[in-house]
């Protein structure tokens, strides 16, 4: 393919690479015009490789404008196809004639139509659904469209993730690029805050698969030669209906009744129930490379929730042979042997103690002698998985076949699922290696973690759980909680791993 | 007298990461943000006092990015004074002005605006960088660029900013006199 020729780049040096790299771009042409072969044109791939490679430690990338008449010189040689040599200039003039593309490109890299379909992402509660609403965007774009999307947030997500050496936070980032990517946006300031908020929810989740897209996030990781290491954890939420309030019904019974219920706001039945968590959803894992699938899905019946999934993330840019050690790179290698960020660590033990505590008085109430009138839920609440034997078992299996690794499983059902949760998640999110069993194989080569990113948000949705298993390995790890009466919470880490680490 | 009635209205314009905002924070007394992000557009209002009366500025902090044009172009509209500003340890951002901003505030004001050219972050310069821009380079592009003009500031010292907008109130206030002599001539024929 002509793309992986490009990728590698200087030592390639057969006729027809030749010419491609000779390709002239048009500046001001739709982007149509551009991809007519069906690839992207090799100088527009090289110079994003060339920055993904070399400038995501340049501090305020995308930010700074660059030198105007550099960025003029290489926009008129690009257009001429000449070559261009990037070391001659510096990064800020590289963006610049990248976003100058972006600028340039008639109705925006998106168009009309598409630029309203992902702002119109923004209205939707849930981040699950908003991640289902890009992907079917996305996916609906020709391939090397596609491909460039890829290209322009992969180096944006690596850039956010070494903020700490270029201080563009995501916030400064998407401000700085919404402009050029969001060209309705532009004129208005309102707008453009709204531009600036979807293309932080992009730029952040680059690495969720059911997002981006596997093969594109593949694609950015091997063009560039990025490593890109993602934990995702998810959140499930199982919740049984509170003893008092349902009356004893058989168990096919409330299969119905949840049947019926479904997309009903239910008030709810825990007192601290977060007004948000709504519980009544089905629980549908969807599993794009999974035959069984959909039969797991229409039976795993039960009220549940999903926190988003949280994304830890490594990108680990530049780990390129064939290339001088530059500075970037030792202040990559320095950075990455700081530890990864601490602080939420003590946080998270307390509110998890916290937490256990209230699971622990709920359910010595729950169990008490107060409770005589058991129904046929009630009884079974407090032995794992009895009352749901279906369910459970599913959710097993679910979980058994999707890691292909270890899994841990000592869900206990405990106390209704409760407003904690939503605040937890971030908390619980912040360092995910420390809800990992210690069993958990180790396979995974050193990884070169520069920034933990966090989903505070939680979801309360349709569930989306992506295990479709990455290419080097995948890890799934279900963690609990203990002592739980009346609900469930399950954690799964999907890890994906993308492109080259060091092995 | 307190002339608030009739405040004078000024944009700031500039490459990205000059400090436009820092400027107009210091002016109205606040502290620049730690780590501030990019600016969208921005509003802010400060007095100062020249000859002894009382002024009003507003300051329009438009989004430095070239990609924001469209938005500018309204505050170009409105404003009395531009206020052009570079990064003295930054050469890119001094060319731009030539290059870029000057363009644009011509296309959209026509030759006869009142601009101001400041030099941002004066602590900063380092007289044996390349990169650095000199006193005299910025007074000969102000001269150049027909400046009303030119301005050394930088937020450590509160008394350069301050200049900036008593620069600017000087300069409106000639403006609005000439325009005044203007129609005063018109109506008497």
């Amino acid at each position: 393919m002509a793309m992986l020729r490009n990728v590698f780049g200087g030592c390639v040096s057969d006729r027809s690479s030749e010419s491609m790299r000779h390709q002239k771009i048009k500046f001001g042409a739709p982007l149509s015009h551009n991809i007519k072969n069906g690839y992207l044109p090799v100088p527009l791939v090289e110079i994003l490789i060339y920055i993904a490679h070399e400038g995501m430690n340049t501090a305020d990338l995308f930010r700074r404008p660059g030198n105007p008449s550099d960025t003029r010189h290489i926009v008129k040689r690009m257009t001429e196809g000449k070559p261009v040599i990037y070391q001659n200039y510096n990064m800020y003039t590289l963006a610049s004639v990248v976003k100058k593309f972006l600028l340039r490109l008639p109705d925006g890299i998106f168009g009309q139509n598409g630029e309203e379909t992902l702002l119109s992402v923004l209205s939707l509660g849930h981040k699950m659904e908003q991640y289902e609403a890009v992907h079917e965007y996305i996916t609906s774009l020709q391939q090397a469209h596609q491909q460039l999307v890829s290209l322009l947030f992969g180096i944006w997500f690596t850039m956010i993730n070494n903020c700490d050496i270029n201080f563009m936070t995501t916030e400064a980032l998407s401000r700085s690029v919404a402009g050029s990517v969001f060209h309705s946006c532009a004129a208005d300031p309102g707008k453009v805050e709204k531009a600036s908020r979807i293309m932080q929810l992009l730029i952040e989740n680059f690495g969720v698969a059911s997002m981006f897209g596997q093969q594109n996030i593949e694609y950015f990781a091997d063009t560039t030669r990025t490593g890109i290491h993602i934990r995702e954890k998810f959140r499930y939420e199982f919740q049984y209906l509170s003893e008092e309030i349902l009356p004893p019904i058989s168990e096919e019974g409330f299969y119905e009744m949840h049947a019926q219920r479904e997309g009903v706001h239910e008030p709810s039945h825990t007192p601290e129930h977060s007004p948000e968590m709504d519980p009544k959803y089905l629980l549908c894992p969807r599993r794009d490379d999974d035959e069984d699938g959909d039969s797991t899905c229409s039976r795993l019946m039960a009220a549940s929730t999903i926190s988003a999934p949280e994304v830890s993330l490594a990108p680990s840019p530049g780990n390129i042979g064939k290339r001088p050690k530059s500075l970037e790179d030792n202040l990559n290698e320095s950075s990455s042997t700081e530890p990864p960020p601490k602080g939420s660590l003590s946080r998270f033990n307390s509110v998890k103690r916290k937490q256990l505590e209230r699971l622990r008085q709920r359910s010595d109430w729950f169990l008490g002698p107060a409770n005589g009138q058991k129904s046929s839920n009630g009884q079974k609440s407090g032995h794992s998985g009895t009352s749901f034997p279906q369910y459970t078992r599913e959710h097993e299996r679910l979980v058994a076949k999707s890691s292909g690794n270890s899994v841990t499983k000592a869900s206990s059902e405990g106390a209704a699922l409760d407003v904690m949760s939503s605040d937890v998640d971030s908390v619980f999110s912040e360092d995910s290696r420390s809800e990992s069993p210690a069993s958990e194989p180790i396979r995974t080569p050193p990884i070169r973690v520069t920034r933990d990113i966090i989903h505070s948000d939680t979801i309360v949705d349709t569930p989306m759980m992506d295990m479709s298993a990455s290419r080097e390995s995948q890890d799934l790890n279900m963690d609990e909680d203990e002592e739980m009466v009346d609900s469930e919470v399950c954690y799964f880490v999907v890890e994906h791993k993308y492109g080259h680490t060091e092995s | 007298m307190v002339n608030a009635s009739k405040p004078v209205s000024c944009t700031l314009v500039g490459d990205g990461m000059v400090g436009k905002t820092s400027i107009a924070l210091s002016f109205i007394g606040k502290q620049a943000e730690e780590n501030y992000v990019a600016t969208v557009f921005e509003n802010y209002a400060g007095g100062t006092s020249v000859a002894g009366e009382q002024y009003t500025v507003s300051i329009y902090d438009p989004a430095g990015k070239h990609d924001y044009a469209s938005m500018r172009v309204c505050t170009y509209t409105d404003c009395e004074v531009i206020l052009m500003c570079y990064n003295v340890s930054d050469r890119d951002s001094f060319d731009s002005i030539a290059s870029f901003w000057l363009p644009e505030v011509r296309k959209f004001r026509g030759t006869k605006s009142t601009v101001i050219l400041v030099a941002t972050q004066t602590d900063t310069r380092n007289p044996d960088s390349d990169s650095s821009v000199s006193t005299e380079e910025g007074e000969k592009l102000a001269r150049e660029i027909n400046a009303g003009g030119y301005m050394e500031t930088t937020t450590q010292n509160y008394d350069s900013v301050k200049t900036v907008f008593e620069k600017v109130v000087t300069c409106a206030l000639k403006c609005r006199k000439k325009k005044k002599t203007l129609f005063k001539k018109i109506s008497r024929r």
